[in-house]
């Protein structure tokens, strides 16, 4: 990168071998400072990194700050130093666990399946002559539309009385009676129907990333294996899943971050009942803040969550991602 | 010879009836909110359920409008939306085009910046965010949603202008340089027209996100300020659920993003995949 200074210094010399004038002395520098790629680059960034400082960073040493104090949100007169007490209590509580739990399993389950699906409807689509482009377009649907618009119509869906897929199950003949499945309002499918929404609403993501990876791949790979004849499976097991391994680690990777942030879907669905069979940290997190006001316990569960978060983000990239001794064909 | 061709061929129709089959699975849920929102009301929680509606109605958007006011919701959801998407545009655009051309260690702060804002969870933000509107006086105010909004979507719209500005000849401003602009005047007047498609595109997707964000709206706002994903949400009631009206303000809160989405379609699993914040 020569360019730049090159240019710099042409910028500098035009400039001193202009009329000496004084009073254009602090003009010219002025000029010389706008014509810095670094100068100007420092100062068309700083507004946002102003911005960020203020409403990122400052945020996040505060929800550290305020884990160490005992807060009420509507008093900020009892701010009182308590030193680990809201971890204490977090980590001795029963819910906390339960909801980290709920967390985990809801990501892991989501994340899997969402992979699994995404990647043979990915594949499926790949070997589409025709279509391909309606069924891309009706699977961003799902991607943009308000995930708690999502869960509105899936709540209606679930519904024992006048949801449309309980009677259907009914009219099958799967189910003895239209609110034999309680869908939202029993501990034992709360969770599970969490999940059936949030994997309807985000496969897509996986789907439409691996099938631009899919379709990046040279063609002729599969007429290789076609001569070859490889089987279809040994095809995608043996050749494409490798190959698409770098892809696979950050869509995977992304999906568990969000997966696990979830609240929107899960908030309107069950708000995390019933009796918190399907609560989870974002949840928990709310309820502390909103309805208890506990600043102070609701931040300490927040680090905890934010740093646990990263550090299994880090840990499931780091297994995905594929080695630099030979992943690479 | 003939067997292969019509095999392969009936493949093929196997593979698009499948393909069919998922996507209207994947529109169920669409079809189901809006041929909900124009039955009779009393259609909307007939049981057993009623497919289609027995007559077109719009009792329901009625409903919504009148009695339950959603229109003023829908309104400081736009506004909020163009105010915050204006401040992560003028803010994001500059530092975006200033990541995509310099290195020096102030403008690679933004990696770190974006990383973070990609993991930290939105619901830990908005402890202390509470608090700072809170302090400001802002609850319950556009602006204070605004304010939020517009740093949630900062990191994102630098990352996805930088690409744009990325693709563009360093030699453009090079060239108005020489012509006699400054670096910032070459941004305003030669970089800027030309990345005004990418441009756009980030504002679609940062207006999206702002008219569906649901976290920090119901936490700031609760009356005046109240935005529409709010304002459905609480209709939805353990004892009596307006579902009629939740269905038909949901359709009319979707068109719109159905539209941007479809001017966008190219570039979503993109911005997904570089931190579109969804909760």
């Amino acid at each position: 990168m020569t360019y730049p200074i090159l240019m710099h210094h042409l910028h500098n010399g035009s400039v001193q071998s202009g009329q000496p004038r004084r009073d254009s002395h602090v003009r010219s520098r002025m000029r010389s400072m706008l014509q810095d790629r670094n100068f100007v680059a420092i100062a068309m960034s700083c507004p946002a990194l102003v911005y960020l400082a203020l409403f990122l960073l400052f945020p996040l040493i505060l929800v550290i700050y305020n884990s160490f104090y005992h807060y009420d949100l509507i008093d900020p007169g009892s701010r009182q130093f308590d030193g680990l007490d809201n971890y204490v209590r977090a980590i001795g509580s029963h819910r906390f666990w339960m909801a980290v739990g709920n967390s985990l399993l809801f990501t892991a389950v989501v994340v899997c399946v969402e992979f699994v699906l995404g990647f043979a409807v990915a594949l499926f689509i790949d070997r589409l002559k025709r279509g391909r482009e309606i069924v891309r377009t009706i699977l961003l649907l799902p991607l943009m539309i308000a995930p708690i618009i999502a869960a509105v119509a899936w709540r209606y869906i679930y519904s024992s009385e006048f949801g449309i897929l309980n009677w259907a199950l009914y009219q099958i003949g799967l189910i003895d009676s239209p609110s034999a499945l309680p869908w939202l309002s029993s501990p034992a499918f709360a969770l599970p129907a969490a999940m059936i929404v949030d994997i309807w609403l985000t496969t897509p993501f996986i789907v439409l990333i691996l099938l631009a990876g899919l379709q990046a791949l040279p063609k002729s790979l599969s007429d290789a294996a076609k001569i070859d004849g490889t089987s279809l499976v040994r095809e995608i097991f043996l050749i494409k899943l490798p190959l698409l391994r770098p892809v696979i680690a950050v869509a995977l990777v992304m999906r568990l971050i969000d997966a696990a942030r979830t609240f929107d879907a899960i908030w309107i669905l069950t708000g995390g009942g019933p009796r918190f069979s399907s609560e989870v940290l974002s949840t928990q997190i709310y309820r502390t803040l909103a309805r208890y006001a506990d600043v102070g316990f609701s931040s300490a569960i927040a680090v905890l969550f934010t740093v646990g978060l990263m550090i299994l983000a880090l840990c499931v990239y780091l297994i995905l991602r594929p080695s630099d001794a030979g992943g690479r064909a | 010879m003939m067997i292969g061709l019509r095999k392969s061929r009936l493949w093929e129709i196997a593979l698009l009836g499948g393909a069919l089959l998922f996507a209207l699975f994947y529109l169920a849920p669409f079809l189901t909110i809006v041929l909900t929102s124009f039955k009779p009301a009393a259609e909307v929680i007939a049981s057993p359920p009623r497919l289609l509606p027995s007559h077109f109605s719009i009792e329901n958007y009625l409903h919504m409008a009148s009695a339950l006011n959603i229109g003023r919701s829908m309104w400081n959801s736009l506004v909020v939306t163009f105010g915050s998407t204006a401040i992560a545009m003028a803010l994001g655009s500059m530092a975006g085009y200033a990541v995509a051309r310099s290195h020096s260690p102030v403008v690679r702060s933004f990696f770190l910046l974006a990383l973070l804002a990609r993991v930290v969870p939105p619901v830990t933000l908005a402890i202390p965010i509470l608090g700072m509107i809170r302090w400001a006086g802002l609850i319950d105010t556009q602006i204070g949603l605004i304010l939020v909004h517009a740093a949630l979507n900062l990191p994102f719209v630098i990352w996805m202008s930088s690409g744009f500005f990325q693709d563009i000849p360093a030699d453009l401003e090079e060239a108005a340089i020489v012509d006699g602009c400054n670096r910032f005047t070459a941004f305003t007047r030669i970089i800027l027209p030309v990345a005004t498609p990418g441009l756009a595109a980030t504002a679609i997707f940062a207006a999206m996100l702002s008219w569906n964000e649901y976290l920090f709206a119901l936490l700031l706002t609760n009356v005046e300020a109240k935005t529409a994903p709010v304002a459905v949400s609480e209709l939805l009631n353990v004892y009596s659920s307006e579902w009629g009206a939740m269905t038909a303000a949901g359709t009319l809160f979707t068109i719109p993003v159905l539209i941007l989405a479809i001017i966008i379609q190219r570039r979503i699993v993109e911005g997904m995949a570089m931190g579109a914040v969804k909760g």
